[in-house]
């Protein structure tokens, strides 16, 4: 064959008929949708009928509320009501007419109760520059009202037992300057010693561990309980617990020394006017 | 619009877990899993894909996660027998209906079933497969591998079964 010839076939070139592409396209996509990938991606089966019905039922449930709702009705609201109130009313009841302290300390505790106004309640000014620190306190006016047992007298003894005194905080009088002083004249009770019985359940606070004392000119004060037998030996009463030998000689030493001194002042403050009283009363 | 986002999607839905179930009643459970997965997780498909996709994403992850808990050892083919085992061309399913191929898919365990749909039907890869089923690649391909196998075996017994049918229906 000669060789342009052979060149010529060998780059001849051919318009195809306008059709072709289109086949070869249609063959190509018939070859690819027949791929596994391709046909289950379009591949569909109608599921049951009643799955959709399962589906909506399980959405309906997990849409409900899981908490359990809790409905009041007024009655029992009222009712509740009704219940607390009564019960508030009967705690502050309780509350005012329980006695919550000793009688010594239940004046001291009117005291400090709220609804005073700030300008009835004198301010305290020591008068004797040697009182105890407890007595600093300015909640504490100058003016009390005065719980004392006092020696028996005869005609107001009469009177005290015309119209007996009750004790209650209801009537302890707020403080006021103006208000006069309780003085309660009751009969002091002797025991077969013939010294005054002290009925410690009286000085004793409810919690046992303080006792409030009060002065002969009406200061009073809390000290430790621990004290009280010290207290009692001093105001010469005999049976008190103080039974240490060694106490009792200590305290008359200091009595005789503060006594001698030209510089002691008994005052409330210190409780040594007690000593100093009861020594005036041996004399007299 | 629930209901009507079933309707739009629920048969090919189905046929998806048609594939990766046992049976069909299986199938139902997948698809009702499915969908309330689509529901509640609606918010997040963020449109850079096809809906259709997303979806189709959310129940292959439901039916494995079904599967998981159904078969506690998805996985039963051992490492050693990996390099044993040779690829087989399935290229007659190609002539299977799909009715007939899911028929033949159903009858497979549940850790073949499961690399077959995900290697052959979805189209993802092994290290994708590995990662989804917890997994090695090497496993992955084996079961892929045996699942073939298996299903070569199954397609001609199938074929020679329909070319019997239709050979005495033929004659008689």
């Amino acid at each position: 064959m000669d060789d342009r010839i052979q060149y010529k076939l060998f780059n001849l070139e051919v318009a195809p008929p306008e059709n072709a592409w289109d086949n070869i396209e249609s063959a190509l996509n018939n070859e690819k949708s027949k791929t596994l990938i391709h046909r289950f991606n379009t591949y569909a089966v109608d599921p049951p009928a009643d799955v959709w019905q399962k589906i909506d039922a399980e959405l309906s449930r997990k849409l409900e509320p899981t908490g359990r709702v809790i409905r009041f009705s007024f009655k029992k609201l009222a009712a509740a009501a009704l219940v607390m109130g009564i019960i508030g009313i009967a705690s502050w009841l309780f509350n005012r007419q329980q006695p919550n302290e000793s009688l010594s300390t239940s004046a001291a505790t009117a005291l400090i109760l709220p609804g005073v106004p700030e300008k009835a309640k004198p301010v305290f000014k020591p008068a004797n520059p040697n009182a105890s620190p407890a007595l600093q306190v300015d909640r504490i006016p100058d003016h009390l009202p005065v719980i004392r047992l006092s020696k028996p007298e005869p005609d107001k003894f009469a009177e005290t037992e015309r119209s007996p005194v009750t004790f209650s905080n209801e009537q302890v009088p707020l403080t006021s300057a103006t208000q006069p002083d309780i003085y309660i004249n009751a009969p002091a009770i002797l025991g077969k010693d013939g010294q005054p019985v002290i009925d410690y359940q009286l000085l004793v606070s409810q919690n046992k561990n303080y006792i409030t004392v009060t002065s002969p000119n009406g200061q009073q004060t809390r000290i430790s309980v621990k004290f009280l037998p010290v207290l009692s030996y001093i105001t010469g009463h005999v049976s008190s617990s103080l039974d240490s030998y060694e106490w009792k000689s200590r305290i008359e030493l200091w009595k005789k020394k503060l006594l001698e001194d030209p510089n002691f002042i008994p005052a409330a403050g210190n409780f040594l006017d007690l000593p100093e009283m009861t020594d005036v009363f041996d004399e007299q | 619009m629930q209901e009507e986002l079933y309707n739009r999607f629920a048969p090919k839905m189905y046929a998806v877990c048609l594939r990766y179930a046992n049976n069909s009643d299986d199938a139902q459970d997948l698809l009702q899993e499915g969908f309330i997965k689509v529901y509640k997780n609606i918010h997040r498909f963020r449109a850079e894909g096809s809906f259709e996709g997303w979806i189709r994403r959310v129940f292959i992850n439901s039916s494995i996660e079904h599967l998981r808990k159904k078969s506690a050892k998805l996985m039963t083919v051992r490492e050693k027998e990996e390099g044993t085992i040779e690829d087989t061309d399935i290229t007659a399913l190609d002539t299977m209906a799909e009715k007939d191929i899911i028929k033949l898919i159903q009858e497979l365990s549940p850790g073949y079933r499961t690399v077959f749909n995900l290697y052959v039907i979805e189209g993802f890869a092994h290290k994708e497969i590995a990662e989804q089923l917890g997994i090695s690649e090497g496993t992955s391909k084996s079961q892929l591998a045996r699942a073939k196998s298996i299903l070569q075996k199954k397609v001609a017994q199938y074929l020679s079964d329909t070319e019997k049918s239709y050979t005495r229906e033929k004659n008689g």
